[in-house]
């Protein structure tokens, strides 16, 4: 195996193989292999992996917050989670004059003293005498203080029993036991050394790995020992599982498998929603609004046996979707005025909707905003480049958006959590390196402001400028980002070779990234939650369902419509957000229907089309619509209109961070003062051209003004309570605008209309 | 017995064992607060699991201050001329003024702040205050936020990736009632060219943003925006539309089931209690204050937002922010920062000596005393501090520049040793000659007076942990 010595980490390729071969090995290894594990035996095979990383590791002391913390603690500097041997070896036998390891009394040397608390550490006690992390390394102290050689591998895999992932009321404990399997093929016992990260305070778990949970449900635990981590999601189950409902039927491929899982642990899905939820959905995730009342009332009432997968073709064919669906690739493509300027935003959100509006392939619509050059004004995918200023930052957000990879960890120190290493991150940004500006002009409104860009700027390919990895200064070639990375044939243009690469059938990741993404807008969570962020110790939820959907989504030419055609069509998508009592909690069983907040366009557009009275935006044409705005939030400082201060107290983004995340679907108590008294909404009540007054005016049954408004705001019909409750507040309100405006209010304000669900 | 000694008033043993709990949140196992669960697991849920585990302190660091005041000096305030003068220096370095000596012996102040310098008895000094951001921007978010800023500039810009406002972390680990805000903040968003970040929640969400507003608490009307209805809406109306929403509500039962719709009830019950509560509305009214004691404060929005401030802990609130200024200034007499560069021919001993050290003089040891009077300093934090000082050097508009590298922040009350000063600087004043002392471990002490373990993790939109402060400065704890 090849061994990069020159990169002064510990086996990169040893690593990375180990990842990429836990997954066939774990198929082959089998119970008798646990059998076969030897036990523990701090003395019998004394290496600086096994005996201190794994014993400092265990003991905590290499975390950040610890001495593997980037600038030490008090004095003592350790590399996170082990990852430097060498460097970790270093600072125990030179540091603090000899004294933290004592050859001749291994007894006295500090590093043992300080961590059993016999003498004052700021850390506290770490370990007893009799605790297998002290007996690891007095050993490797009374073996003279071996350093780290080739010899000292890591594990091949990690093997967690019992296998089992679901347990039934009865089992209020489990025992897990942790195999390390080392590559010749032996393996050990390591459950006193291996680390128990439970990612839910909920469930308590042993230095010695006995699981105890204190509520039923899922439970994520991470295992790790050595640089080997597996992730383990537990479902501990209310009630007895031994007999797996049977009952249930899935209706299309993508219930398949949410069925099943559903059926594995005895659970089953909420019903389907009623026709008034469903139309209500459908216009929200495929038009980015509400039905009108027409709309709603002609959904609702027809008997078409296919009126539901008609009207799915019907808004999949509107241009409604296409500003919809561009709104979501504008957010994530930085389509933000600040830097594109307000010319590059037009030319840059144009062609995105160009590219929707065509039904361009996913695959080659990446591939021309990753291979682009020239004019951000007349070869509008440049600016995607233009947003992201460095390489750094052009790799973060093409493995994020494209791949669904966090690399941010791996700028300072080897992922925690994932394979990711600093020779990885440097590398990948080295790819993008070559890419540069001819600004031709720059007319800021700010001159300090150097984010700030206005005018034209060419987007160049410069020669690459190799990304220095931090730790050893190494100039780090560019490379796919792969576990086994293959080199780049393009030199003079990596983006070429890396375009090609990841858009093409081969790369999973890369369809598996973009189907989450859609999985994830239309049924409020991703399989792989969140979106952007695959990793080994955040596996998807189906990953069966995941896999085939990628697959299918490639064999359908990379078409977005095709996928949330299917997604929609499924019996998954249409559940009510009721829960039956049979059905899971936890959301990522898909038992039922997510409920969040809609977002700040639809919310702000949804009100608009109740009341018949738009939103002013700033620079835009009255009526403009809020899910048509090309750019990101503005800047605080120059928000003048009530419709961009709307849409900035409920989360729109400014697009400064290539992340889905930057999008914020929270409450908060100011939002709520928005919507209880804030200007916007009670002057558009009381608009003398809006939809109340002409409401008020017409001389028709209240029932009916009643009932209009109704299937305006909440696209159904009211209840018979509340026609009633409606008509005695109109009544007894001063006039009947008044009562009129009164219900309209508690209609916008009601969690029905501000809560997608 | 010999005489007591101020280093020694903290016992030995308590401070260790705080130091020891505080150290073993050190270990894996630590709790990690807010952003996003690792395996997916709803936030939710472990937002709820959390919340249960928690109290208004995380019970084993001692609270010594309820409430915080914090009162930021936007532009950068002159240690030398101020706090820390060496009357020494050669002139082309020494402040013109002269130091007198204070209530507290051995702290010398300004002469321009007569008042202040019978408060000083009160007052613990860090003189050793160091980084090195030398933009406003990027110092201001140091400053507000105690975590470094990823570059030093003029127009930082503010996004979900940079860390969270004081106020809205306490909100985070340490809510306080829930009829109240936990952190208020007014009565300007300060900027330099654009707005300055580390006024906001940012990534620990919209739910733990201040309760901000920029209305004058001087003007005769002065009302908190929110708690104002709208014209022709008086509270009856508004109970009958909520009567007729929590009806819809009821129909799809939403609530049942949907955190969000939870979330949303909640903070609908918590506006209309905001609305009906008399404590809050009663904090606002700074009509009832005596006219003595508003004239005392000054009757100009700074002097009227610190009173204010003690009106709102008095309360309850438990973070208070008030800025200074929305600027950085320094080249008025009437309002603006403290960026007393001498720019545009103006100069800084023309215009400190008329507009800041007085109002600072007037309205600080009003509220010293104030806070005092009602019994309030010992358990409210008073906290004073610039982004930066100014440069030991008078330039060649007689004025000074910025300067990082040592300044001194100001804390009183809140457990804080009295008339004490930590750190010393050096013979100018130009850099720590001992104890540096940097924003993150200020915010530390901060959190660490609040009873927060300062080595408390929350999770950023990466998922990745980082530790609220750095390390506190034990030695001006009472």
């Amino acid at each position: 195996m090849h061994m990069p010595k020159d990169t002064g980490r510990w086996h990169v390729a040893t690593w990375i193989a180990i990842v990429s071969l836990e997954v066939v090995f774990f198929s082959l290894w089998t119970v008798s292999i646990a059998c076969a594990a030897e036990p523990l035996e701090p003395t019998k095979y004394i290496s600086f992996s096994r005996n201190v990383t794994s014993a400092l590791d265990k003991a905590g002391c290499n975390l950040g917050a610890c001495h593997g913390n980037q600038r030490g603690k008090g004095g003592f500097q350790l590399s996170l989670r082990g990852e430097a041997p060498h460097e970790d070896f270093n600072s125990l036998l030179h540091g603090e004059l000899g004294r933290r390891v004592d050859r001749l009394v291994p007894e006295q040397s500090l590093i043992l003293l300080k961590g059993k608390g016999a003498i004052a550490h700021e850390g506290g006690t770490r370990f007893t005498e009799s605790s297998p992390a002290y007996q690891a390394l007095f050993a490797w102290l009374k073996a003279g203080a071996p350093a780290p050689s080739s010899e000292d591998v890591l594990p091949t895999n990690l093997q967690v029993l019992p296998e089992q992932t679901v347990f039934g009321a009865g089992e209020s404990k489990v025992q897990l036991t942790v195999i390390a399997n080392w590559p010749n093929g032996t393996s050990t016992d390591v459950t006193s050394m291996a680390i128990y990260e439970p990612l839910d305070p909920s469930i308590k778990v042993s230095a010695n790995g006995l699981l105890e949970p204190t509520r039923r449900g899922t439970v994520g635990l991470i295992v790790r020992y050595l640089g080997v981590q597996k992730s383990l999601p537990l479902f501990f189950s209310a009630k007895d599982i031994a007999s797996p409902t049977t009952t249930l039927s899935a209706s299309t491929w993508i219930d398949e498998p949410i069925v099943a899982r559903l059926a594995s642990i005895g659970a089953q899905s909420a019903s389907q929603a009623t026709d008034d939820v469903l139309v209500r959905r459908l216009y929200i995730d495929l038009a980015g609004r509400l039905p009108t009342a027409t709309e709603a009332q002609a959904f609702v009432q027809s008997n078409r046996e296919d009126k539901y997968s008609e009207l799915v073709d019907r808004l999949l064919a509107s241009p409604e979707f296409v500003l919809y669906w561009t709104l979501k690739w504008s957010d994530v493509l930085r389509c933000d005025e600040k830097v594109l300027d307000p010319e590059g935003v037009k030319h840059f959100g144009d062609w995105l909707r160009q590219a929707v509006a065509d039904a361009k392939p996913t695959d080659q619509f990446v591939r021309e905003l990753l291979t682009s050059t020239g004019s951000t004004y007349s070869n509008p995918p440049t600016n995607f480049y233009r947003a992201l200023r460095d390489p750094q930052t052009r790799g973060e957000a093409v493995a994020r958006v494209f791949l669904g990879y966090r690399m941010q960890c791996a700028q300072c120190h080897n992922h925690p959590f994932d394979q990711w290493t600093q020779a990885d991150y440097y590398s990948w940004a080295s790819v993008f390196s070559g890419v540069d500006y001819e600004i031709k002009s720059n007319d800021r409104k700010d001159d300090l402001d150097k984010n700030e860009f206005r005018g034209e700027q060419i987007v160049l390919v410069k020669e690459v400028n190799l990304q220095k990895h931090p730790r050893n200064g190494q100039k780090m070639p560019p490379k796919v980002l792969e576990r086994e990375a293959n080199s780049l044939t393009n030199a003079t243009d990596p983006r070429i070779d890396i375009a090609n690469w990841l858009t093409a059938n081969t790369n999973k990741q890369f369809a598996r990234a973009q189907v989450n993404w859609i999985f994830f807008h239309l049924m409020g969570r991703g399989l792989v939650d969140p979106v952007d962020d695959f990793r080994s110790t955040n596996p998807p939820s189906h990953p069966e369902l995941l896999d085939e959907m990628a697959q299918r989504w490639i064999d359908h030419q990379f078409d977005l419509r095709w996928m949330v055609r299917e997604i929609v069509n499924s019996q998954a998508y249409k559940l009510s957000s009721t829960p039956s009592p049979e059905t899971p909690q936890d959301e990522a069983f898909f038992g039922y229907r997510v409920v969040r907040r809609h977002a700040a366009e639809i919310l702000a557009d949804a009100q608009s089309d109740v009341l018949g009275v738009h939103l002013p935006f700033d620079q835009q044409p009255a009526g403009t619509r809020a899910i048509a705005l090309r750019a990101g939030q503005r800047e605080q400082r120059y928000l003048k209109s009530a419709g961009d201060a709307f849409l900035g107290a409920f989360g729109k983004p400014q697009r400064l961070t290539a992340c889905e995340c930057e999008r914020s679907n929270d409450l908060s108590l100011s939002q709520v003062f928005q919507l209880m008294q804030g200007e916007s909404v009670e002057k558009r009540i009381r608009d003398n051209k809006g939809r109340i007054r002409r409401l008020a005016e017409r001389d028709e049954p209240l029932n009916d003004l009643i009932s209009e408004l109704y299937w305006t705001a909440l696209s159904r019909p009211p209840t018979e309570i509340e026609l009633q409750q409606a008509t005695d507040a109109i009544t007894a309100a001063g006039s009947k605008r008044q009562g009129l405006e009164d219900l309209t209010w508690a209609l916008l304000n009601s969690q029905e209309f501000l809560l997608h669900h | 017995m010999g005489s007591i000694d101020p280093k020694a008033s903290f016992p030995t043993s308590q401070r260790e064992a705080e130091l020891r709990w505080s150290q073993q949140l050190h270990r894996r196992s630590i709790l990690r607060f807010g952003g996003l669960s690792l395996l997916g697991l709803s936030t939710p849920r472990l937002l709820r699991a959390e919340e249960q585990g928690r109290g208004t302190g995380n019970g084993k660091i001692p609270i010594r201050a309820k409430s915080v005041i914090f009162l930021f000096q936007w532009g950068g305030p002159s240690s030398i001329d101020m706090f820390d003068m060496k009357p020494n220096a050669p002139d082309t370095i020494r402040s013109p003024y002269k130091p007198i000596a204070s209530s507290a012996p051995g702290l010398e102040v300004c002469e321009l702040l007569p008042e202040m310098s019978k408060r000083m008895h009160h007052v613990s000094l860090i003189r050793t205050m160091t980084h090195k951001m030398k933009n406003h921007a990027s110092a201001g978010y140091y400053a507000l936020t105690g975590h470094e800023p990823p570059s030093d500039d003029q127009r930082l810009r503010d996004s979900l990736d940079l860390y969270p406002a004081y106020g809205s972390v306490v909100d985070r680990l340490s809510p306080g009632d829930p009829s109240l805000p936990t952190f208020v903040s007014y009565p300007y968003r300060i900027s330099d060219g654009s707005i300055v970040p580390g006024q906001h929640a940012s990534f620990l969400g919209k739910q733990h943003d201040p309760l901000f507003f920029n209305t004058d608490p001087a003007k005769d009307d002065f009302r908190l925006p929110e708690l104002q209805l709208p014209s022709g809406v008086d509270l009856d109306r508004l109970m009958r539309r909520r009567s007729l929403q929590k009806l819809i509500d009821q129909q799809r039962r939403l609530i049942d089931h949907a955190e969000s719709a939870v979330t949303l009830d909640r903070y609908y019950e918590r506006a209309i209690t905001m609305l009906q509560s008399d404590r809050l509305q009663q904090a606002f009214a700074l009509d009832k204050e005596p006219a003595a004691l508003r004239d005392r404060y000054g009757r100009h929005t700074y002097g009227q937002s610190c009173l204010l401030a003690r009106r709102l802990v008095e309360a309850g609130v438990k973070f208070v922010t008030v800025y200074f200024s929305p600027s950085i200034g320094g080249q008025k007499t009437t309002e603006g920062g403290w960026d007393t560069h001498g720019f545009n021919n103006t100069r800084m001993y023309n215009i400190v000596d008329k507009y800041h050290m007085p109002i600072t003089d007037r309205t600080l040891p009003t509220l010293l005393d104030d806070l005092s009077e009602k019994g309030l300093l010992d358990e409210t934090l008073v906290v004073w501090m610039g982004e930066f000082g100014r440069t030991p050097k008078i330039n060649d508009n007689v004025s000074r520049d910025h300067w990082p590298d040592c300044y001194t922040a100001l804390l009183a009350g809140g457990g804080c040793k009295r008339g004490y000063a930590y750190g010393t600087s050096d013979k100018h004043c130009a850099y720590p000659a001992e104890s540096p002392v940097r924003p993150e471990d200020l915010a530390a002490t901060i959190y660490y007076l609040m009873g927060i373990d300062p080595a408390t993790e929350i999770m950023d939109r990466n998922s990745r942990p980082l530790v609220i402060g750095g390390n506190p400065v034990y030695d001006v704890i009472a």
